[in-house]
């Protein structure tokens, strides 16, 4: 199974250095920083951003490039919508359908905001190990005690999660070669047949799972874990001059688009 | 002819990524009906992607593996037909049961061969014998039985299918030693009785000993040494170098015989370790 999608990529770059509080803030404003910028020049800036914030993380742009394959279809079938709904002056005719001025210049917006969308939120996991992004999450939601929101269990259910994909995984893998080793058929057949040769794999699955977290969490009451209360870490997030830095940027780009698409105006 | 040849097979993994590793590199190896062959190497010597080439779960890059004399790739569609024939017992089994009661995860091998439901049950009933399994145990949960209860029911599951070729991959790892005992004492009487070829892998010197005909040693995705019990485990040294060993009561008598004690090294089972420790002692003339 192929779970490259959002996988940290090892590296010891400036960026995979930021603190990941100020790595998740700065997702969310590119994120509302691509929706606000609806021009041409705004997205531009954005993509000029990106680009040099790749260059300065020294990832490999194929890494890109496997995150952006998945939601192929979904991108391709967003730009062909929008070509034919957006109104307008017709350029030409397919099938004497009018396809628009208006109607390319916004699918080709909207591809370019989903890749956008995609490459930046992918930089985050790319960079940022699970168990610090969660450990990020916590810090920032941590406000949120005073509403009673369990936040570091939260967190620690996410951690645990996360860390579990890639076992469960290799466990699956071995249970299905077990049963294709007793003559089952999972590769053929109609999706009901599928479904149902699916079934020796499950089961086994799911109770080893829960052996899984009963063992996991008498390792962790071991250790005399009781939850969030009173517990302090080993890790102490201290901004350095790089995280200002990146946040000074951030303002700077949200700012940039802002003004270009509201006050300047321009496409 | 060999029930089973492997001709210069090699298997990479992680083909054309950083991680590519070549797991079995240029094998040739020729196994014959009726026989025990131990399969013995360090961890991450290859031996259980060796195993899984026998059967075709992984399909090797180049060389051909040959059941019977024909190349087991020869009808990609057709593959399962070789695994029904060559079975393969993973490291812990007993993880892969699930049906409701031991009878029918006993026939799952069976009913997926295609046959009707008074030849599964033949099936069933002859696997729970030769794997050990007590009648009152086959409509019961597999879920509520003991650990080696479990193991003998997964073990009977790949019988059921009757293998020519039974390939099992540690196990006894993880059983109390009066359950590894039974579990090595089915697989010899499996194949005495059935005349199949059985390949255990196994890091216990002592299940080796105790049962197999011959010893196949694996290093760095290599066969280092194939031959009898006596002729791989007389090589101590180079196995040791490997990371290896030889059943202990074998190297008491070594050390016996270092110590310059007139004493026979090559026996590797505890019975006849125990007769020649006696026979010593009352030729040094040891009073009780």
């Amino acid at each position: 199974m192929d779970i490259t999608f959002g996988q940290y990529y090892p590296s010891k770059s400036p960026v995979h250095r930021l603190d990941p509080r100020v790595k998740l803030i700065f997702v969310l404003v590119y994120i509302v920083t691509i929706f606000l910028g609806t021009s041409f020049v705004g997205l531009g800036l954005c993509t000029a951003f990106l680009i040099t914030a790749v260059i300065i993380s020294r990832l490999p742009v194929r890494l890109f490039a496997k995150a952006i394959k998945p939601i192929l279809p979904i991108i391709i079938f967003t730009a062909i919508i929008n070509l034919f709904y957006a109104g307008g002056d017709p350029l030409f005719y397919i099938f004497s359908i009018a396809v628009t001025k208006q109607g390319v210049l916004t699918s080709l917006l909207v591809v370019v905001r989903i890749i956008l969308l995609i490459a930046g939120s992918s930089m985050l996991t790319f960079t940022t190990t699970p168990t610090s992004l969660t450990d990020g999450l916590e810090r920032l939601l941590s406000p949120l005690t005073v509403f009673r929101l369990k936040v570091h269990e939260l967190a620690m259910m996410m951690t645990i999660a996360l860390r579990f994909i890639p076992t469960l995984t290799e466990e699956t893998d071995k249970i299905m070669n077990a049963q294709k080793a007793r003559g089952a058929d999972i590769d053929s057949g109609g999706l009901f047949k599928r479904v149902k040769a699916l079934v020796p794999v499950f089961i086994p699955l799911l109770v080893s799972s829960f052996r899984r977290a009963f063992d996991l969490a008498v390792a962790m009451e071991c250790r005399c874990y009781t939850g969030g209360e009173g517990r302090t870490r080993m890790k102490i997030f201290k901004l350095r001059c790089a995280d200002y830095l990146a946040l000074g940027i951030m303002i700077v780009l949200l700012a940039s688009v802002i003004v270009i698409n509201f006050v300047l105006g321009l496409v | 002819m060999p029930l089973i040849e492997t001709q210069n097979v090699t298997f990479k993994y992680g083909v054309r990524t950083p991680m590519e590793k070549t797991a079995v590199d240029d094998l040739s190896v020729c196994f014959e009906a009726g026989e025990i062959v131990g399969i013995i190497g360090h961890t991450g010597s290859g031996k259980s992607t060796f195993v899984q080439l026998l059967n075709g779960l992984l399909r090797p890059a180049s060389g051909r593996v040959l059941l019977e004399g024909r190349d087991i790739w020869e009808k990609p569609k057709k593959i399962r037909d070789v695994r029904f024939k060559v079975g393969l017992v993973f490291q812990y089994p007993e993880y892969q049961l699930f049906e409701e009661t031991c009878r029918r995860d006993i026939g799952y091998g069976p009913r997926n061969m295609g046959l009707n439901d008074e030849q599964v049950n033949e099936a069933v009933e002859r696997a729970a014998v030769q794997a050990g399994v007590k009648p009152e145990l086959m409509e019961k949960s597999p879920f509520e039985l003991s650990g080696g209860e479990k193991r003998r029911v997964a073990i009977a599951g790949v019988m059921a299918m009757g293998p020519r070729v039974l390939i099992l991959d540690e196990p006894t790892a993880g059983l109390d030693p009066q359950a590894r005992d039974k579990v090595l004492q089915r697989i010899k009487a499996y194949s005495e009785t059935t005349g199949a070829l059985v390949l255990l892998v196994s890091h216990r010197m002592e299940d080796i000993a105790a049962i197999c005909d011959r010893i196949m040693v694996m290093s760095k995705a290599r066969m280092i040494m194939f031959g009898t019990v006596d002729e791989v485990f007389s090589r101590y040294d180079e196995l040791k170098a490997m990371g290896l060993s030889m059943p202990q009561v074998s190297r008491v008598l070594r050390k016996l015989k270092l110590a310059g004690y007139p004493v026979n090294t090559h026996i590797y089972d505890e019975p006849s370790a125990c007769a020649e420790i006696v026979r010593l002692v009352k030729q040094c003339g040891i009073k009780r």
